[in-house]
């Protein structure tokens, strides 16, 4: 997990969210490939991943933010649920390895990001209530 | 099979509410196919303990993978051609002497089963554990199968039974049983993977069929239908026997014939009419016949007896004719005579002259003597005649006696014979005896010869009516037989077909029934593994019959009715395949506890092995899945979803030494996040107290269970059983009881055996443990490296027990 995107955090979550919505259903023309479009989309929905994240452990151990992706997804089942934990970690792990090239493998599908995109949305419900 | 017994029961316990008639339920069991014994002396849901091969493909040196014998996923992981496959096919091999890969094999493939390094024998063994079950047996020890090959080819094997080290004489099939090997396919190699749906789909509407376990009720209809077709047969030869019976009743000439061939000839015959013709009674018989069997079996006067009285009648008649004429009638006067003679000497004594003559002195003494002596001999003459006459009476009467009429039918008949037997009778008005005699004599001459040739006729003819009759009445015989099957026939036909309704709408209520779980089973696999396919699959269903039978996968693609294999990616067809395979290899049936997979990831994206995992995992819940897998995605997806899974990994050197060792398992999965947590030092400590002590909980949770359910089943648990008890929610000392097979499992003495087996450390740590998960806030824990050491001890102990 990387936290560089956090000194250009500019979007809250909701338009992160938005934006990938954009690039999944474009309205006019565009000039990108269906491809580049699912792994920019990709990106922005693991972006709003880490954020939701960050937050809900600023929410309740600040320092939490420091400790490694791992520590925090696994303390993450002990907070919330098992259940959610782990379906944190899938949709992460799966738009990690879509938003980075790999020569043995091909882009994602715009199918498979929209149903990320469903997946990270419900998990911005579910970490955002539990953070309340 | 268990199945069937209860498909039975089921069948038996539904019939007095069926609708059927007495006669009808009393068919059907009829028809109900007797209960088959089970095959097989071993019971029980069996399990692999172990598999080892050497000689054996890509493994030389004997190798052995080591399995938890119950519910549980294990992962086979290996590089491609490290020898992992070669496990699974030795499983499959030794159980059934056949493997999917070799079949349909050219010779060339089928060499290459022998490994090149090893030069002593193949031979391959699997190690069973059949669960103690509900029959109560207890803990059963385990038991080997060894296959050894003793020549150059495939075939040039034999198998052994172990038990204890010990061969037990028994054949491979008395543990394992073929068929319902072949029925369930707990062995799902790669290969087969694309095979399953390229095969034809009748095949497969047959196997699923089969493991609906529906066969006592199809045997049943094959019965009934066997049975109705019999019926029909009787039926239809008895109507052609008629027709022939009536052509060969209608060349013969007898009134009897006549009347057969009409009692033959309506719609329906009438068959009481033919019964009462073969016994004698017909109307012909009576008016015709029963004159001339009459006549055959007239009563003639008694001819030698009438001889005998007309001569007895002649030879008194003559003694009798003898005594009136001779000196006995004049006896008997002078007797009389003598008798006043002798009465008047009485009277007068002293006169001795004759009153009658005058001579004197006549009759004194000696004259009375001489006169006494003359009476008794005058008087026996004179009883002699007075018997005879008396004989004479009694022949005459003895005659008129024999003179008897006519029978009364007679009489009203035949008039000349008739008229013959009057002039016999009209001798009983004659008195003389001599010309009785002659009347008697010739009356009697005349009427005999008469009624002898009278009856000699009769006879004649009865006969040969009846020589003609004979062969149409045992034809007759013989129709009526038939005929008789021919009329039960009909009703029973009725019956049968009532029956075989009954039993149809059964089976089509229980397939249904029985189906749907196996088709909601395939949907639910089908959309973990395919939850983003752009291919969606509806209720399978089996449909159609006889030819057109078929598994029915209606697919769509964006709503979009499709063509199963037309639309499907390979993998999408992969997993169609498991959706189909694995609730058949898990059916609560199958006496398989364990379900073998080779290599299923080839050509599956990450969503999909992400999904198969999720599959795995929920069939491991109650089966010993076994995952045989070239590459690390399924162990990937399988620490990612944070599922229960034992990895073993396989690894092969030069000259195909084979080694497997243990990587991970539920245990070390849990130990290893503990540790990866406590090292983090960014980790906040209240997160720390929160978290790291339930984490150090689930390590021990998963070493308690795994200890508990090796207690258990040598206790002689069911696994059913183990696993309700094991995964039961409750306080960590409730599993250590059971891992230490404590009766009792009070926590204070559960903690005080944890203290004397491990010392009071461990008695703290589980205390520690308790408290820190149960209790919040939390109290600090210190050093968390120190807790998930000494979790990680207690661990080994308890696995170690």
């Amino acid at each position: 997990m990387t936290t560089t995107t956090r000194s250009t955090r500019v979007l809250p979550t909701d338009e992160l969210l938005a934006a990938a919505d954009r690039l999944l259903n474009p309205s006019d023309e565009t000039a990108l490939s269906p491809g580049v479009r699912a792994r920019a989309a990709a990106t922005l929905l693991r972006l709003a991943l880490d954020e939701t994240l960050d937050a809900f452990w600023r929410a309740v151990s600040p320092r939490m933010t420091r400790s490694t992706g791992r520590t925090r997804m696994l303390c993450l089942q002990w907070y919330v649920s098992p259940s959610v934990a782990r379906q944190w970690y899938t949709v992460w792990s799966g738009l990690s390895a879509a938003c980075h090239y790999h020569t043995y493998d091909l882009p994602p599908t715009p199918a498979e990001v929209r149903a990320w995109h469903q997946d990270v949305s419900e998990l911005l419900r579910v970490l955002t209530a539990a953070r309340a | 099979m268990s199945d069937n017994a209860s498909l039975r029961d089921l069948l038996l316990a539904r019939l007095p509410g069926s609708g059927l008639s007495a006669e009808e339920q009393a068919l059907l069991r009829d028809l109900l196919p007797a209960a088959q014994p089970l095959s097989g002396r071993r019971s029980g849901t069996v399990y692999m303990r172990s598999i080892t091969a050497s000689g054996w493909r890509g493994i030389g040196p004997a190798a052995t993978v080591r399995l938890n014998p119950g519910p549980g996923l294990t992962l086979v992981a290996g590089r491609n051609g490290s020898g992992k496959s070669s496990f699974a096919e030795a499983a499959e091999m030794a159980l059934t002497g056949d493997n999917f890969r070799w079949q349909g094999r050219t010779q060339v493939w089928k060499k290459g089963w022998r490994n090149l390094h090893e030069h002593s024998s193949p031979e391959i063994a699997v190690e069973l554990v059949f669960d103690a079950g509900s029959d109560g047996e207890g803990a059963k020890e385990p038991v080997t199968v060894r296959r050894i090959w003793h020549g150059e080819g495939l075939e040039e094997s034999r198998t052994v039974v172990e038990e204890a080290g010990q061969t037990t004489g028994e054949d491979v099939h008395d543990v394992i049983d073929a068929e319902q090997l072949s029925l369930y396919r707990p062995f799902l190699p790669y290969t087969q993977l694309g095979a399953v749906i390229n095969g034809p789909l009748t095949a497969l509407h047959d196997e699923i069929s089969r493991i609906l376990g529906l066969e006592l009720l199809s045997d049943t209809d094959a019965a009934a239908r066997a049975r109705a077709k019999s019926l029909t047969d009787t039926e239809s030869a008895a109507k052609a026997l008629t027709a022939t019976v009536i052509q060969e009743l209608s060349e013969v000439d007898d009134p009897r014939a006549k009347e057969a061939i009409t009692a033959l000839s309506g719609r329906s015959p009438d068959l009481d009419a033919i019964r009462v013709l073969l016994q004698g009674h017909g109307a012909a018989d009576e008016a015709h016949l029963a004159r001339l069997r009459r006549l055959a079996d007239l009563e003639l006067p008694d001819r030698p007896l009438i001889a005998k009285a007309v001569t007895r009648l002649r030879s008194t008649a003559a003694v009798a004719d003898d005594a009136r004429h001779g000196s006995a009638e004049d006896a008997r006067q002078l007797v009389k005579l003598l008798d006043a003679a002798l009465e008047h000497r009485r009277r007068h004594p002293d006169v001795s002259h004759c009153p009658v003559c005058g001579t004197t002195d006549l009759l004194d003494r000696s004259w009375a003597e001489r006169t006494r002596a003359q009476v008794e001999r005058l008087q026996v003459e004179a009883a002699e005649v007075e018997a005879a006459h008396r004989e004479l009476v009694n022949a005459v009467r003895e005659v008129h006696d024999l003179m008897r009429p006519a029978p009364a039918w007679l009489q009203a008949d035949e008039s000349s014979l008739a008229a013959l037997w009057r002039d016999l009778v009209a001798c009983r008005t004659v008195r003389d005896p001599r010309e009785l005699a002659d009347r008697a004599e010739r009356a009697e001459a005349v009427l005999g010869d008469a009624c002898d040739q009278v009856r000699e006729d009769a006879r004649r003819r009865v006969t040969a009516q009846d020589g003609r009759w004979q062969p149409v009445a045992a034809r007759l015989s013989a129709w009526l037989v038939q005929a008789e099957a021919a009329q039960a026939a009909k009703p029973a036909r009725k019956q049968i077909k009532a029956v075989r309704d009954w039993v149809r709408a059964l089976t089509d209520e229980l397939r249904d029934a029985r189906f749907k779980p196996f088709a909601d089973q395939s949907g639910q696999i089908w959309r973990l593994l395919c939850e983003r396919s752009s291919v969606s699959l509806g209720a399978i269903g089996l449909t159609g019959v006889g030819p057109q039978r078929q598994v029915s996968l209606p697919v769509s693609v964006d709503d979009a009715d499709a063509p199963a294999f037309g639309v499907m990616s390979q993998g999408e067809l992969h997993s169609l395949a498991l959706s189909l395979f694995i609730p058949r290899a898990t059916h609560q049936d199958s006496p398989f506890g364990f379900l073998v997979i080779d290599d299923p990831v080839q050509s599956m994206d990450p969503e999909k092995v992400d999904g198969l995992a999720k599959v795995l995992d929920l069939y491991a819940q109650h089966r010993q899945v076994v995952v045989f897998t070239h590459d690390t995605r399924l162990e990937e997806a399988v620490q990612r979803l944070g599922l229960r899974a034992t990895v073993l990994r396989v690894s092969r050197q030069t000259d195909s030494v084979v080694h497997v060792a243990s990587v991970s398992d539920p245990v070390s999965q849990a130990l290893a996040e503990a540790r990866a947590i406590a090292l983090d030092p960014h980790l906040p400590p209240e997160v720390a107290d929160r978290v790291l002590p339930s984490m150090c909980r689930l390590a021990l949770e998963a070493a308690y269970q795994d200890t508990a359910r090796r207690t258990l089943r040598e206790a002689g648990v069911g696994q059913r059983d183990i696993q309700e008890r094991v995964t039961r929610p409750g306080p960590l000392t409730g599993l250590a009881a059971l891992a230490m097979g404590m009766r009792g499992n009070a926590a204070r003495e559960v903690l005080d055996a944890v203290a004397h087996d491990h010392g009071p450390w461990a008695r703290e740590l589980i205390q520690g443990l308790n408290q820190a998960s149960h209790q919040a806030p939390t109290t600090p824990i210190g050093d968390r490296l120190a807790l998930v050491d000494r979790t990680k001890r207690l661990a080994k102990e308890v696995l170690a027990r």
